[in-house]
This record gives structure tokens, sequence and C-alpha cells, in this order.
């Protein structure tokens, strides 16, 4: 049965039947009958703790206003973990339960200004606030820094926005984080003393991401300052040379594939090929030697950096990995190396669960062979790349086949994030996935989220096809450029504020849901969808939450508390 | 709640609970004999612990609890904290009371108590599972590492207050146990087992508590462990070694050593085992390393095969013992393989005198069989390379060892280098050897492929390759000329099996040899017809050579005189062959070839003689056709050659009486005597050979073959730079030294003075020039 | 198929599968601790106490028990996936009971530590918070204001900054 992808619904022509609906009851409101006179207060103080978790914080602060009692333990909630992120609102479910979110500058402030220590904030995340927030406001970074300084409880905190200074951390004598995910501001001038800045040290720390990074000098003093303790010992390790998604091209793919020839020295300096040395030779060897999860990005790689890798790490504990536009060089010697840097790793990561993979190479295709050779996976997103250089060394059919016989061995995978692209002199285009491809992804019958591209009627005809195999499929991201279907020119309204680009495209996610009726979310070209009882509906604001669901990111393995 | 039979405490009262708990407990613990624990028990304890924590009548007293940091925080507190002190106290006194029983060694106690002691925390931690749940998980995420769930907090009090107390006795008594082990008694392996195993238990890393922590293992049991066995395994090997040799101490060794490793597994942990292996076998074999190598040698000349291989299995594991093994296996080598060459060099001396070994050439020097000699090499090879399997098991260090040394011997010996400083003669020998099976006239039984084998083998290790195939086509050239090849299937076979070791220059020129005997057949054919059957010369077989592909040279002192009547052939033959190809030049090589001559010189009924004769020798003879005397300077004149030639071409007929000297005279060139053929010749034979016994030839034959192997070094040294020159364009002289000498090791073994000369001559024909800083540039 | 006897505290006896009584971590682990080889012919039936739970709570908490007692309850550690599913119809209709019993068998769930059901009781009560003023909260919940007009204004206008809107 041919499905048409090209044909939108919901106006005159073809109105929406019932069936097909885009809107959703609202919630049946509980409402118990009373008996006796039980009070909340009555119940034990953990029990109130964990209802208080499910509570929304509105409803939280009302119920602080009823007794002082019931104000102690509710603060304490409110305190405990607070998220700064603008397109949170009360209506989306998606957001972390027990959080406190702030989603006005105008309330950041005020939390800045009066926060008093009296309960202990324990998680600290600022994920996103809009562009008012002026990094150069000397005033505010005052605020911050001085508001950090009580923080003496913090166990996480997490700072996704520009605009974080290591001077904010001066003045924090005593806390207890143990996590620290910061996009953190540095000029690339070295700094004048050779002393740390941060008064404090992170005996606990377990888990440390640092992005920008604009110099490998200032990466090694970044590390300094939050690994000088003795007993520091790392479970998470993040590191990303760059903040944007877009990946860079610098070298191009034929430098790579002969860096000490192509390049002259002048050049070479600038390539920054010491990264991994950075990383782990100036730290003390044990820092890193009971690391479970791994994140490098925007990095050049050579089969040498894989040695340094394995001596420093404990590779077989690593359960979570992310190589992110990671690019490996080739030089003279490494033509004579049986094994470049994957192959190195790969038979040693027995224990890996999550991969992220975002790779290039040059003389050969070495992804295949590592998939099959690492641990049965629960999560995978690859990025599949291809350039002239390396197709001139490899068979593309045979490469191919090589990959779906490496993704045969994952079959428990529960999370598939696939994306193929083509690198060009000026462009890195998105491909779509090859039809075979498509077909053997029904092995993976525990597949509860996927994020794929489809292309023409041809493959989305075989999308369809893969969706009805796949019963425990929750979630899909349908993220290529023909995803809606045929750009529908009768369409083109401009006004703001109506769900037009959803509306463009909720016919294909009507065809995906009769496909699978357990999908749950789709997104189609950016528009989030959620299906519930039989209605489809259009949502915004979850897109963070839905990115974390569909792709390997750092965020959704966070290390475990004892 | 309604009352069970044991009334359950009033949940906010400390005491109260605590001692409804206490008794509990004691059973728990195992502190009543050994009484099962109810499940009434269990529940009361834990439900009783579980009222006091969510009791929220006394949350407002105790807010004090929680400023134990001097941290202000006056929040809700999780009851727990005074159950917890007092828990730890009891857990402390009863670890303290524990006390063996009369006569019951203290390792005994310590293991039953212990195991006792674990089941009983583990039931602990679940009573007190409502404390772990929330008020731990609390106090530990608010960094208080101190308070450890109830599990652990057992262990560390058992560590505090009985396990490191009494360390020292404990690890003494497992010693103690294990070295009666060593001793071949029988111990209860349960007992160290489960008393290491502890050890592992107790160590927790107040950081994180799911991972296991070896810190106490490797502190308190590891390192002594490792002393204690290297001081037993030291006695014992000392004194074993000095009672028995080394031979039956190795043997020993064999069986001691996974023994120990298989024991000490049952219970040691996975870190420990490394430990244990590096260090016996540092204290049983390399400390006594030096005495094994003693022995070693002694076990080489005897062929103690299976002690040899003993002794490698034991070093296996030690690159330097193997090394040195390697290294004195090589030299072993050399100096038998020396010995026996020496021993053939000298019982051929012996026999030489006695020798008629037509297949031998009588060398100033030292005739050996050239046969005899490759063979002694590979025997040599043959056997050290059995001990290699037997022994080594084909170790690939000891295959180096084999290697150096073979090409150490085969190119240096007493045989192939009689003198110093005279080039190696192995290669010479090694294809006379080839050449002593190809030719017509051998005895010999050797199969094709066994030669070829053979050759290939010595072929290996021969330096100087180039020598070798130099000699060889000569060898190969007289083969065909002569026509006394074997087969020519048998000669391309052997070749075939040498291709890889030929360069292709080599491969061609010998075809281009075969090819030519072909055409000159073809020609042979053509010549007849044209020259009819009523010639002169019976079978005339011209063989045409290309000058370039032949080692063979046109000699000047052999300008013969070729009388009219073989003339006017030799003029067909000219013709036709300029018919065909016109551009080419024809020299007549008269130092070659063979004539048969019908000598009608035989008595009366008996058949005419048939001489075998050089082009030389027949000139003389068929002068003789016209007269019967000549003077020397006469008949010399009439021949033409040089007059050494002359002399030792004309000798054989004087020496065989063909020829008489009247009056006989020391010198063959006296003016006064003449030289007379004589009417009827005797021998034995129909055909008499006068070839063979002319001399001269050797020496001269030596200095073109070396001229020639000279030569041809010296162009492929300057294609070779040249050839590295271009790609690199700029050479530092040294570094231009070292790559020619790396690209002619496949085929000799160059001489820093003739690379030089080769720059010096590339430099001079300005292929190269020299640039400052002592290196060299290309020049297009 | 071997049984144990859950005795309420008001002297019922209950006798349950171990499969059903082990959704309770207590009484799986006390079975562990104390009778390993139960279920292995075994014939005595093992009394379990739980002094805490009336009977009528505790034939509830079973009946859940039985319910779930094939279902693997999967992220057992993991706080997110606990706290993010929704509730699910079965358990809800399940807990259409009286606000007091709702308590106690959230109580039970707690003290048995029966962690499923504890997170759907505290959901339900958590859905009877929302969307309430202070004063129904007071109202519904039995909570006796100890707070002066003044206090409660202040406690509100510190906290302002967590109000989402």
């Amino acid at each position: 049965m041919l499905l048409n992808f090209n044909a939108p619904v919901g106006y005159s022509k073809k109105p929406l039947n019932s069936a097909l609906s885009t809107i959703k009851t609202p919630e049946s409101w509980v409402e118990l009958p009373k008996s006796g006179a039980f009070s909340l207060e009555q119940l034990p103080t953990d029990v109130v703790l964990l209802i208080l978790r499910f509570t929304g914080q509105l409803d939280v602060l009302n119920l602080a206003c009823t007794s002082s009692t019931m104000a102690n333990l509710c603060l304490c909630r409110i305190h405990d973990t607070i998220i700064v992120d603008s397109s949170y609102t009360p209506f989306n479910k998606e957001h972390s339960l027990g959080a406190t979110y702030v989603n006005l500058l105008f309330y950041f402030k005020k939390l800045l200004r009066t926060y008093n220590g009296k309960y202990a904030i324990r998680k600290f995340s600022v994920v996103d606030l809009p562009d008012l927030f002026n990094v150069y406001d000397a005033e505010l970074n005052n605020l911050i820094k001085l508001f950090l300084a009580r923080l003496n409880h913090l166990n996480e905190l997490v700072w996704l926005l520009d605009g974080f200074r290591l001077e904010h951390l001066m003045q924090l004598s005593e806390h207890n984080l143990s996590r620290i995910d910061v996009k953190v501001y540095t000029s690339s001038h070295p700094s004048e003393t050779k002393r740390r800045i941060l008064k404090a040290d992170f005996p606990d720390l377990k888990a440390l991401s640092l992005s920008p990074i604009p110099t490998l000098r200032k990466l090694a003093e970044l590390l300094k300052e939050f690994l000088s303790s003795h007993s520091t010992k790392l479970d998470a390790l993040a590191l990303s040379r760059y903040n944007s998604k877009l990946a860079s091209f610098v070298p191009t793919a034929e430098e790579l594939s002969s860096l000490d020839e192509s390049v002259d020295t002048t050049h070479r300096a600038d390539l920054e090929t010491d990264s991994l040395t950075t990383i782990f030779e100036t730290m003390r060897p044990d820092v890193y030697g009971s690391l479970t999860q791994l994140t490098l990005e925007h990095m050049l790689v050579s089969f040498k950096d894989a040695e340094l890798l394995r001596a420093s790490v404990n590779m077989t504990q690593i359960s979570l990995l992310r190589l992110s536009n990671i690019s490996e060089y080739e030089i003279e010697e490494s033509r004579l190396q049986e094994h470049g840097f994957l192959g190195r790793l790969g038979p040693l990561l027995v224990k890996l669960e999550h991969l992220q993979l975002d790779f290039r190479e040059t003389q050969r295709d070495t992804i295949g062979p590592f998939l099959r050779c690492v641990n049965s996976l629960s999560s995978l997103d690859l990025v599949v790349r291809m350039n002239e250089v390396k197709k001139s060394h490899i068979n593309l059919e045979a490469v191919y086949l090589q990959y779906i016989a490496a993704l045969q061995k994952h079959s428990f995978l529960r999370k598939l994030s696939l994306e193929f692209r083509e690198e060009s002199q000026n462009c890195d285009a998105v491909e779509n996935a090859p039809l075979h491809f498509i077909d053997n992804l029904k092995c993976f019958s525990q597949l509860s989220s996927l994020r794929i591209s489809s292309g023409n009627e041809h493959h989305k005809q075989r999308l369809v096809d893969l969706l009805r195999h796949l019963s425990k499929l929750r979630v899909l991201d349908d993220y290529g450029t023909h995803a809606g279907g045929a750009p529908n020119l009768g369409l083109g309204m401009v006004h703001p504020n109506v769900f037009d680009e959803w509306f463009k495209v909720q016919h294909v996610a009507f065809l995906y849901q009769q496909a699978q009726c357990q999908l749950q979310y789709v997104r189609i070209k950016k528009r989030i969808f959620e299906f519930e009882d039989g209605t489809v509906n259009p949502r915004v604001g979850i897109d963070r939450w839905f990115e974390n669901r569909v792709r390997v990111l750092n965020n959704n393995c966070v290390p475990k508390g004892e | 709640m309604s009352a069970p039979p044991q009334a359950l405490p009033i949940a906010g009262d400390l005491d109260a609970t605590w001692n409804f708990i206490k008794p509990g407990l004691e059973f728990i613990l195992g502190a009543q004999g050994d009484q099962g624990v109810t499940s009434k028990i269990y529940m009361n304890c834990y439900t009783a612990v579980y009222n006091y924590c969510t009791n929220k009548t006394r949350s407002s007293t105790l807010s004090q609890t929680s400023t134990r940091m001097g941290l202000e925080k006056t929040t809700y507190t999780l009851t727990g904290g005074e159950i917890y002190g007092k828990l730890e106290d009891y857990l402390k006194e009863y670890v303290q009371s524990l006390h063996p029983e009369n006569n019951e060694p203290f390792l005994e106690f310590y293991v039953r108590k212990w195991k006792r002691f674990t089941i009983g925390a583990r039931y602990l931690n679940n009573v007190f599972d409502y404390m772990n749940r929330y008020w731990v998980l609390k106090e530990r995420s608010d960094g208080h590492r101190n308070i450890f769930d109830i599990n652990n907090l057992a262990l560390v009090q058992w560590k505090n207050h009985l396990f490191t107390p009494n360390l020292d006795r404990i690890r003494a008594e497992i010693f103690g146990l294990i070295e009666r082990q060593r001793n071949n008694e029988i111990v209860d392996t349960n007992i160290i087992s489960v008393a290491v195993k502890s050890m592992v238990y107790l160590g927790l890393d107040v950081n994180d508590l799911k991972k296991p922590n070896l810190l106490v293992y490797a502190t308190c049991f590891e390192t002594q462990f490792i002393e204690v066995t290297a001081e037993y395994y030291r006695k014992e090997s000392q004194s074993f070694l000095s009672q028995h040799g080394v031979k039956d101490y190795m043997i020993k060794c064999e069986k001691r050593l996974p023994e120990e490793i298989i024991r000490a597994n049952n219970y040691l942990e996975e870190r420990s085992r490394k430990l244990l292996h590096i260090t016996l076998r540092k204290v049983l074999i390399e400390d006594h390393a030096q005495e094994m190598y003693d022995q070693y040698l002694k076990l080489l000349e005897e062929n103690g095969t299976e002690h040899i291989h003993r002794m490698f299995v034991l070093f296996a594991d030690l690159p330097e013992g193997l090394d040195t093994l390697a290294a004195r296996l090589e030299s072993h080598i050399k100096i038998e393989a020396a010995k026996e060459l020496e021993e053939l060099k000298l019982s051929t001396e012996s026999l030489e005198a006695s020798s008629e070994d037509k297949t031998a050439r009588k060398r100033p020097q030292v005739a050996v069989n050239p046969k005899a000699y490759i063979y002694a090499l590979v025997n040599i090879y043959d056997k050290f390379s059995r001990v290699l399997v037997d022994c080594f098991n084909r170790d690939p260090r000891f295959i180096k060892s084999l290697d150096a040394a073979c090409k150490h011997f085969f190119n240096i010996n007493a045989i192939a280098v009689p003198t110093p400083k005279s080039a190696s003669k192995t290669p010479e020998l090694l294809a006379r050897y080839a050449d002593a099976f190809l030719k017509a006239t051998t005895k010999e039984v050797e199969t094709e492929t066994h030669v070829a084998d053979n050759l290939k083998l010595v072929l290996r290790y021969v330096e100087n390759k180039d020598e070798f195939e130099n000699h060889y086509r000569r060898l190969l050239a007289k083969r065909l000329i002569n026509g006394n090849t074997r087969s020519d299937e048998l000669e391309e076979g052997i070749l075939q099996k040498l291709q890889d070791k030929n360069s292709l220059e080599y491969t061609s020129k010998i075809t281009k040899m075969f090819e030519d005997m072909k055409s000159s057949e073809t020609l042979k054919q053509r010549v007849k017809e044209v020259i009819g059957p009523n010639s002169v010369v019976g079978d005339f077989n011209p063989l045409i050579l290309a000058s370039s592909m032949w080692p063979f040279v046109h000699n000047e002192e052999y300008t013969l005189n070729i009388p009219p009547e073989l003339q006017s052939t030799l003029n067909s033959v000219e013709a036709e062959y300029t018919n065909s190809h016109s551009e080419r030049n024809l020299q007549w090589l008269w130092n070659h070839g063979k004539n048969e001559v019908k000598a009608n010189l035989a008595r009366k009924g008996k058949p005419p003689f048939i001489f075998t004769v050089s082009n030389v020798q027949l000139m003389i003879l068929l002068a003789f056709n016209k007269s019967s005397t000549y003077s020397f300077g006469a008949l010399h004149q009439i021949v033409g050659v040089a007059q050494n030639v002359f002399e030792a071409h004309l000798l054989p007929f004087v020496k065989f009486k063909l020829i008489e000297q009247d009056p006989p005279s020391q010198s063959l060139s006296d003016p006064n005597s003449s030289l007379t053929i004589v009417n009827e010749y005797k021998s034995k034979k129909l055909k008499v050979n006068f070839v063979s016994s002319i001399k001269n030839e050797q020496k001269q034959e030596e200095d073109e073959t070396s001229k020639e192997i000279e030569e041809s070094r010296k162009n492929y040294l300057t294609a070779s730079i040249v050839r590295i020159m271009k790609a690199r364009k700029t050479r530092q002289h040294n570094e231009l030294i070292n790559e020619v000498l790396l690209q002619a090791q496949s085929r000799f073994k160059a001489k820093l003075i003739d690379i030089k000369r080769a720059i010096e001559y590339l430099v001079e024909k300005e292929y190269l020039a020299r640039v400052e800083g002592g290196s060299y540039e290309y020049l297009a | 198929m071997t049984k144990v006897i859950i005795i309420s505290s008001d002297d019922e006896r209950f006798p349950v599968d171990i499969e059903t009584a082990s959704k309770s971590l207590l009484i799986k682990n006390m079975i562990a601790d104390l009778k390993p080889d139960l279920g292995d012919g075994d014939d005595e039936d093992f009394e379990i106490p739980t002094p805490n739970v009336r009977a009528n709570v505790l034939s509830k908490v079973l009946e859940w028990c039985e319910h779930y007692k094939n279902t693997v309850f999967s992220d057992e550690d993991d706080e997110d996936a606990r706290k993010s599913g929704g509730i699910d119809s079965w358990d809800r209709n399940f807990l259409k009971v009286d606000q007091e019993m709702l308590y106690e068998i959230t109580l039970a769930a707690n003290y048995l530590n029966i962690r499923q059901l504890l997170d759907t009781g505290c959901k339900i009560i958590a859905e009877m918070i929302k969307h309430k003023s202070p004063e129904e909260l007071r109202k519904t919940f039995n909570i006796v204001n100890d707070f002066s007009p003044e206090e409660e204004a202040a406690i509100r206008k510190e906290n302002e900054w967590a109000e989402d809107r």
C-alpha cells in the first residue's frame, strides 16, 4: 500500500475527521472522598518529600504557605534543585520532576539577590535565558559570584549559557561539588600567573564538562583549576573545543590523509594535534584512571593518541563514549600501522553501553570493524561520513554492508540515531540513509527511540514499513529536508504564533502514527507532535528534552549516586 | 497497633527502642549461640527502627544534632543519628568481646567468627534498611563520608577492633599455613582463602562504597606475602641447586612453579597473581641464571635436547634470559661450524695426494670437492635447524641466531677464506657444485629438487650473490658451448628455482644465452646446406653468441691463422650470418671450442684415431698435414698465436708422444730442436683428448672473472646512487652511503671505498654536485 | 507452590505466593536471609508478621502485588524514569479509595519497601495538591495554620522567584 506523504490535511478540502484530532482533552482532576482527620503532616518526612518531588513548584509554594512544618519541607524541596530555563512552561510534563524552574530574567536576578543560604541548593543549572542576559554587565557578574559563594552544599553546577566565567567561582570555598558542566568563557590569553585562580579544591569532583576551549594552553590551565586536588578521581569527562554544533572542516580531508606532507610546519602549529596529549599528560595519571564516561568533541587524533588514551584511561570500564567531530589524521608512520585510532580502542570497550560516533577518517574506514568489536550497545548515535579521499580508498557498497553486518550485533539497541553525511570542498551535506539500511533496522526489536532521515517517497514507504515492525518504538525523529513531504506552496501563511509549520507536516505524523500505534512522540522537520489517546498534539518548548531522548548526549548519563 | 507477644516500644523513646532491639541484635549477630533468627525477631526489629525513624514528634528537638559539621542548617532533619551511634558502639563492643575458645588456633577462630559475622551483618543491613534508605543516604550526600550503610558499618567496626589489633597474628598464622602447604603437608586451604578474602571485603573506599577496594588486601597481605614467598623459594632453590646439578634443578623447577601457582590462585586476588609469577621467576630462575648459562653450553655440546628444551621453557618469560641463550647458541654454532669445516679441509688435503678426482680442478691452494663443501654447510644448518625445532620451539629469537651464525660461517670459514683478506670462495664453490650436477659427465644421483633446495639454502646466506651468479654463468656458458649439459630441462628447472634470488638482468642474460644456442642450431642447419656434403669439414657447429650476454672476451693472444681449407667454410658461415643480420660484427673466439679430428696414424688394420683438440691444436695438426717436421719457430709462425699460448697448446702433444721433440730439451721453444709428428700413434683408447691438459687458462679466467664482477658492481653502485639521488634530490654524505649499503645488501657486501669511488665518478660526470655541508645534490 | 503467610497487625493471615510477596523488598530480603531454600519443595509455610499494617490495608497492598506479580519494573535506580512515567489506569482505579486508605496504602508501601506502589501513591497525592490555594490545601489535608498573615506573606515574597508564570 503506497502512502501519500505529500497531502496535508485539516483545511477545507480535506477536513480533519474526529479520528484524527490535534486537540487534547484536559486531565481529569482527582478528588477523593475525605474521611477522618488524617493530616498530611502526619506522614513521615520521607514520604512527604517524595510527594513533593512529584508536585509542581507553584503548588509546592501554595503548600508552603499552609503551615510552618510544611513550609520547612516545601522550601527545602524548592531550593534543592534549581533550573534556569526560559523554555519552561508548566504545561509541559517533560521536564524534570522535583526541580524548580526559573524562566524569567527578573526572577533569576531576584533569586541571586535574595538567596540567604537557609535552604540548601544542591543542583543549580542555568540552561537557557534569552539574550537579555548581558555577559559584560559587571553588576550581574558580581551578583553571580556572590550567589555561588553562598552555595555551600552545591553538588552539581551546570551552566550551558554563554557568559560563565571562571571568576564566578572564585569566592566559592565550601562546597560539595561532584559535577561541573559549564560553558566557560575564557580569553585565549594565557594567565599571568602560574597559580590557579580558584581558591577552592574539588576533591569530590566526579563529572567535569568544559567547553569551549580557545587554545590548548587554556585547556591545560582549566584542567589544573579543577583537577588539582589529590583525591580527585573523575568518573566522567567531557571536553569540547568549540561550542557550536557545526562541524568545522579544518583540516580538509586531503590534508588529513597525509598531514605531515600537506601542511608545512608553521601551519602545523595551528592545527593542534596535541589535544589529547594536553588532556592526558598534563594531569596526574590516576585522575582519569577510573573514568567511565568520556566525551571528546572537535579534536584531531592519530593512532598515537589511541595509545595515550589506553595508557591513561581504563578503557574496559568505559560505559559512555562520545567522539563527536573527531578527525583522524595520517602521517607517514601511521601508514605502516595495522590499526588506526578506532582499531586500537575497539577491542577494549567491553562495557560500552552508549556510543556517539562522528568520526572523520581518510585512508580507510574503520567504523564497521569498530562497531563489530565493541560490546553490545544500548544506545548508538552514528554519523556516517564520506569524503572524496576516503571514497578513493574504499568500496562504498562493501563498507555499507560492513556497517549493516556490524549493526546486527547490537540487537538490543534501545536508542538509535543515524546520519549520513557527505563532505565536500565547501559544505557538509546530509544524505539520506541508503534503502538497505532502513530495511535492516527491522532487527532492532527493542528500539524505543529512532532518529533517521527519510528521503523521498520511496524511502518513506520503507520507513513506514520499518515502523510497523518496531513495536517498542516510542519516539521517532525524522530530520531530513524532505521529511514533510514535498513543499506545499499553497500553504505559505505568515501569521506568527499559529502552528503553521506543524500544519504543513502533520499529515506525515498521522501516517507514522497509523503505522505504529505505540509511538508517543514524533518530530518532523523540527516540529514535535505527541500522540495521546488517539489524538495528535503539536508540542512546543520541549526541544531540549526531545533531543536528549533521540541522541546520545552527556546529560542523560549522570554519574550514579551511591 | 495492637501488641504482639513482645510489645513494640513507644516510637519516640530512644532508650526503649534500643532496649527492645538489642536482644534481637544479639540473635542476629549470633551472640546467643547459633540459634536461628525468627521472622518475628526480624520484623520486630525492623518495625522498631522504622517507627523510631518516622516519628515526627522528635524532629523539633533534634535540630541541634545537624550542626555536627558546624554548618547552619536548621531545616528538616531525618532522625536516625542516635540509633546509628548506639549501633556503632554496640558493634564495637561485640567485636571486642570475641575470643577464641580454648585451644582453638587463632586463625580458625577468626575465620569461623568472620563467616558468621558477615551473615549477621547482612541481616543487620536489611533490618536497618529503612535507615539506609533515607538517613544514611542523606548524610552521605551531605558530605558526611564517615556515615556508612549498616553492612559497611559492621565491617568497619570489625576492621578497627578485631582485625587491625590482631593483624600480625593473623598474618603470621596464614603464612604458617601456607608454608606448611608448600612443604607438602595437608592443610585446610579454605581457611586461607576465607581469611584472605576477608581482607578484600574490609577494604573500603570511604568515598564510594560500591567499589571494591584492595587497599587493605594490598598493604596487609600482598606485600608481605610476596616477601615471604620470595624468601622461602630463595632458600629452597639455593640449597637444592648446591646439592644437585642444574639439570635436576630445572626438572624440579618445572614441577614446583606450576604447583605454587595453582595453589596460590586459590586464595590470591587477580592482581597478585602476576606479581607472584614475576617474583617466583626472579627467585627461581633469574637469580640462578648464570649457573644455568654455564650448564647451557655443555648441554649444547652434548646435545641434551630435553634439558635444553626445559631451560628454554623456564626462561620463556624472561626476555633477557632468552636473549643470552640465543646469543650463546649463535656463538656455539659458529664454533661448531668452523671446527667441522676445518676438519673437512684437513681431510681433503690429506686425500689430495692420492686423489685423481677428475671433477676437482687442481687448484693452487686447496682442492676441496664443492659437493662435499656444500654438503658440509647444509648439514650443519640442518643439524641446528633440528635443534631449533626440538629445543626451542622455533622461537624467532633463536631462528635469528641461526641465521646470523649461518650468515657468518657460510661466508667465512676455513675453506672459503683460506687466507685472511681473501674474498670468500663460497659463491664460487656453490656455482661449481651446481655445475657438477648439471654436467653430462656427472655420476651424481641427486635429484633436481634436492640440488635446488641446497642451492637455495646456501644462496640465502651467501653475502656476495653476484659472484655466485657470475661464476654460474661462466660455467653455464662453458657447458653450453661444450655441449656438456645433461639436459636443457634440468638447466631451466634449476634456474627457475633460483629465480627469486637472482636479479632480473641476470635471468634475461641467461635466457639470451639459451636463445643464442638455439639460433646457432638453426644457423648450423643452413650452413650445412650451403657448404654441401663434400666439405673437408664434417660437422661444423658454429655458435653465434651475443658478446654482452656471454662471459667470453675476445682474447688478442688468440689470433689464429686459418689454413685455406677451413677458411672457405668459415667464410660461408660468416656470409650466411651477415645475410640475416647485417649490422652485426662477428669475431671468432679461438680460445673456446673443440674439434674432433680423424687421424690416420693407426696401425694397419685398426680404425683411425679420433683426437679431440682445441682450435690451436687443430691448426698445429693441420700444419703437419703438409710436412712432418717443423722447427718451433716455423710452426709457430704458421699457427700464429701468442707464444705462451702456442707453447701451452703444443705441450700436450709432446707429453702424449704425438709429436716428438728431437733432440728432447727442457724448453719447447728451443730453436735447435725440431718437432716431428709420429707415424704411428700408440694409445689404448680410440678417442684421445688433448684439450683437458691445457693449463694456462685458470689464472686468466680468475682475473677475468674478478674484473667482470668489479665492473658489474661498479655499475650497480652508480645506478643505485643515481636512483637514490633522483628520488631525494639532496642527501647527506653519510646518509647516502648508508642507503647505498642497504640497497646493495641483497646482492653483495659493498665496500665503502667502492661507493666513494662511484660517487666521485658521478660527480665527475656531472650527475651529482657537491654541496656545502657535506651533502650532494642531484643534477638532472 | 510454597506460600508465605503474611500476618497483619490484627492477626489476620494472608497466604500468598513467594513471587507476589517478593514485590516487597523487605520480605524478599528476609526470605533470602532467613529461608533461602524456600520454594524447593519445603512444606513448611513461612510466617511473616507485619506489625505496622492493618488487615484491610494489607489486603489492598497484596492485591496490588498479585496484579503485578509477573511484571518486571525496569530502571529501578533511575530517578527520572521513575518520576516521569504517568499513572497507569489500573493503578488509578485501584487507588480510588478514601484519603485515609490512600495514605495508609502509601505508608504500607513505604514500610514494606514496595517502590512502585509508593511512587504511584505519592503521585496520586501530588495530583490532589495541584491547583489549590493554601486555604483549600489546609482544608483538604487537615493542616493546622500556624502562620500569621504577615508571616505567610513574607514566605510568598521571599520565594516569588520560584513562581512560574
